[in-house]
């Protein structure tokens, strides 16, 4: 197991590389010059020159891609064109904001979803399973931005109960993003956990549990749960990059500082070096949850953990 | 192992099914599994229910646990009971502690019945924590101790069934089905999954441990071999009815019904040197919409213009042997 997931970090490099050079051209290919927003009023051929040189922009694609991997690799994420302070640190003061969105997002979505999505999966005739699916569609077509809107509207502006934005109420200003992100995804992992509950609860292996006089709720508990848990958690990983993809809208409507609506910033005045970090950043928690995920399906099922064990991915 | 010995008493029945009706019912269909079957088992004895794919039998035997699959499966009417106990009127905590207690299923897919993510010891080991009371350990190793009496090194008990054969599953499925000591053992096509070779290591099994713990057994099959090795009385099952049901002798010396006729027609006759097998010519009659009368005269070879108007009443023919045909309404003697 050990070795499985050293394994996995070592093959986290060359995805990550990947994703670096992918940012890189397209912003490589983005027209304008940079030198225009980072001189501003002050640009003249000469002093673009000047600044292109200390950049190293002066020099071929290749040349800077070789540059900043090399730099990247020790840590340095470069200087950004705008406050001209290192990207690195930036990064680092904005990122814990995301990462305590998008980890609240999850467990929420995670805690009140997967019961949900079992219950409804065990009792599919209910009037709750039912109402419970039309929740579900809704929570899918409903667009981040406008949930946030809503959310902001019922319980910042009419009830005053929440704040609407920033971070300065400490656990409050989370709940309203949080809900607002997850919305999709908790929609997500219900409808994904009930229909595999619904698939394994007609097992006979279930049939088998009951005939050996187990308790209709460990039944749930103790064998359909774990067998029905592989999809809820390859859903809980995959959408991942689609909650870090929601955490930019997120974080622009309720005027979070976090490292989505840095990117966001960066994109608009063509900060290039805080673009890319941010981007790597978002690429390498990506790449970690899949592979927590790899090491969950082992736990959950001792057939993929022998795999693992046999070397074979 | 905490096996007491039973003393088997010939007076006592252990499971008496009168008259039972299930029907599996759908927004746009009704399906009639089981249409008025009746079955009894004195204790220690072996019945054997005999039937094509979709005669109603594991229905039957799902029954007996009240375990037909909910919500489409419908107990209309009849009565079951064990050891006297009505189950249909059990409580669900009374039912939670027969099963696997009193009574035992064995089904009839090893590779699906097992749970993939326990342990086989965990598995068998849990039939002992809910009924034996006893701590987890000491289930541990009970269950062990059942693992090898169905000829599976205990070292093994904590491997997982993807580790394990077909014919070792069902072995493990056999271990959980007998860990309890139940009094009553039904065996859903045990051996149907398995390969040639294993099916008779595996039968052998089941019967050994019900001679040496004295349960009663229903033995589910569609294999006139196993009956013929293993039990006591056959009951034959036809569009979930019982068409014919007898001793074993009754059944294979002096069959009445043209249906049974059929399934022994179509095993394969070894001294007559004929290779292929005889079917009983036609299909199964669709459950959703049976035939009028004898469920089985647009097979029937006999079928009369009576047999298609009315349902053939179950007629005794002698102690033991009864036959439901219009052709024995005025005769005992064979009319095949
Ligand atoms: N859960 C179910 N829902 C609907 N129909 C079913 C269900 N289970 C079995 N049946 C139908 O009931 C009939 C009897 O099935 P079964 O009891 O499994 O017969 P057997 O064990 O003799 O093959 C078949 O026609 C089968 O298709
Ligand atoms: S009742 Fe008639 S159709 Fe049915 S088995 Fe007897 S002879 Fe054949
Ligand atoms: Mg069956």
């Amino acid at each position: 197991m050990l070795k499985f997931i050293v394994k996995r970090l070592f093959a986290m490099i060359p995805v990550v590389l990947a994703v670096t050079f992918v940012v890189f051209t397209i912003m490589w290919f983005v027209p304008g010059d940079p030198t225009n927003i980072i001189l501003g009023n002050e640009w003249t051929e000469a002093a673009s020159a000047r600044v292109k040189a200390e950049l190293g922009l002066d020099r071929s694609f290749l040349v800077q891609f070789f540059h900043y991997t090399a730099n990247l690799v020790q840590g340095d994420f470069g200087i950004s064109y705008i406050t001209r302070a290192p990207v690195g640190e930036q990064l680092l003061a904005r990122f814990p904001n995301t990462l305590e969105v998008v980890l609240g997002a999850m467990l929420f979505c995670v805690v009140v979803g997967v019961p949900i999505g079992v219950y409804s999966g065990v009792k599919p005739y209910s009037v709750f399973s039912n109402l419970t699916m039309v929740a579900g569609l809704l929570g899918i077509s409903f667009p981040i931005f406008w949930l946030g809107l809503l959310l902001i509207l019922l319980f910042s502006v009419h009830l005053g109960w929440l704040p609407s934005s920033g971070l300065e109420d400490g656990f409050a200003s989370f709940i309203l993003p949080c809900l607002a992100l997850g919305g999709n995804y908790m929609a997500n992992i219900m409808r994904i956990t009930r229909s595999s509950m619904l698939e394994v609860i007609r097992q006979d292996y279930i049939r088998t549990a009951k005939a050996k006089g187990v308790k209709a709720v460990d039944v749930v508990i103790k064998h359909a749960l774990q067998n029905s848990m592989m999809p809820t958690i390859t859903v809980i990983g995959m959408d991942i990059g689609t909650l870090l993809g929601g955490v930019v809208l997120t974080e622009t409507v309720f005027s979070i500082p976090g490292t989505g609506r840095l990117l966001l910033e960066s994109i608009n005045k063509r900060d290039t070096p805080t673009v890319i970090g941010c981007l790597v950043i978002m690429a390498v928690c990506i790449a970690i949850s899949n592979l927590i995920v790899d090491i969950v399906y082992a736990y959950v099922d001792p057939r993929i953990k022998a795999q693992y064990g046999a070397g074979k991915d | 192992m905490n096996m007491e010995m039973k003393k088997p008493n010939e007076q006592q029945t252990t499971l008496e099914i009168k008259n039972l009706v299930i029907h599996y019912i759908s927004d746009d269909e009704v399906v009639k599994a089981v249409n008025g079957v009746n079955i009894e088992i004195k204790a220690g004895k072996t019945l054997g229910l005999v039937g094509e794919t979709g005669a109603g039998k594991t229905t039957t035997a799902l029954s007996i646990l009240n375990l037909v699959p909910e919500p489409q499966g419908k107990i209309l009417s009849g009565e079951i009971l064990l050891e006297g106990r009505s189950v249909l009127a059990m409580s669900e905590l009374e039912l939670e502690a027969i099963r696997g207690d009193k009574v035992a299923m064995i089904f009839q897919d090893p590779m699906t019945s097992l749970n993939p993510v326990h342990t086989v010891g965990d598995q068998i080991a849990e039939s002992i924590e809910i009924h034996r009371k006893v701590s987890k350990q000491e289930a541990l190793k009970q269950a062990k101790e059942m693992l090898e009496l169905v000829g599976i090194p205990s070292e093994r008990s904590n491997e997982y069934p993807f580790q394990f054969s077909g014919g070792m599953k069902q072995r493990v499925v056999i271990a959980i089905a007998l860990t309890c000591n139940p009094n009553l053992l039904i065996a859903d096509e045990p051996t149907t999954a398995l390969d040639v070779t294993i099916q008779a290591q595996v039968l052998k099994l089941i019967n050994e441990l019900r001679q040496k713990y004295h349960m009663s057994m229903l033995m589910i099959t569609h294999d006139l071999g196993i009956v013929a090795e293993v039990c006591d009385e056959v009951s034959i099952a036809y569009a979930g009815r019982i068409i014919e049901h007898g001793t074993l002798e009754d059944i294979f010396d002096h069959m009445r019904h043209p249906y049974t006729k059929g399934l022994f027609d179509a095993l394969p006759d070894i001294g007559a040197r004929r290779s292929e097998l005889k079917p009983v010519k036609g299909l199964m009659p669709d459950p959703t919409n049976l035939p009028s009368g004898c469920p089985f005269h647009p097979r029937c070879d006999y079928a009369m213009e009576v047999c298609s108007r009315s349902v053939p009443e179950n007629k005794w023919l002698s102690e033991t042997h009864c036959v439901e045909c219009h052709l024995y309404t005025d005769t005992n003697e064979s009319m095949l």
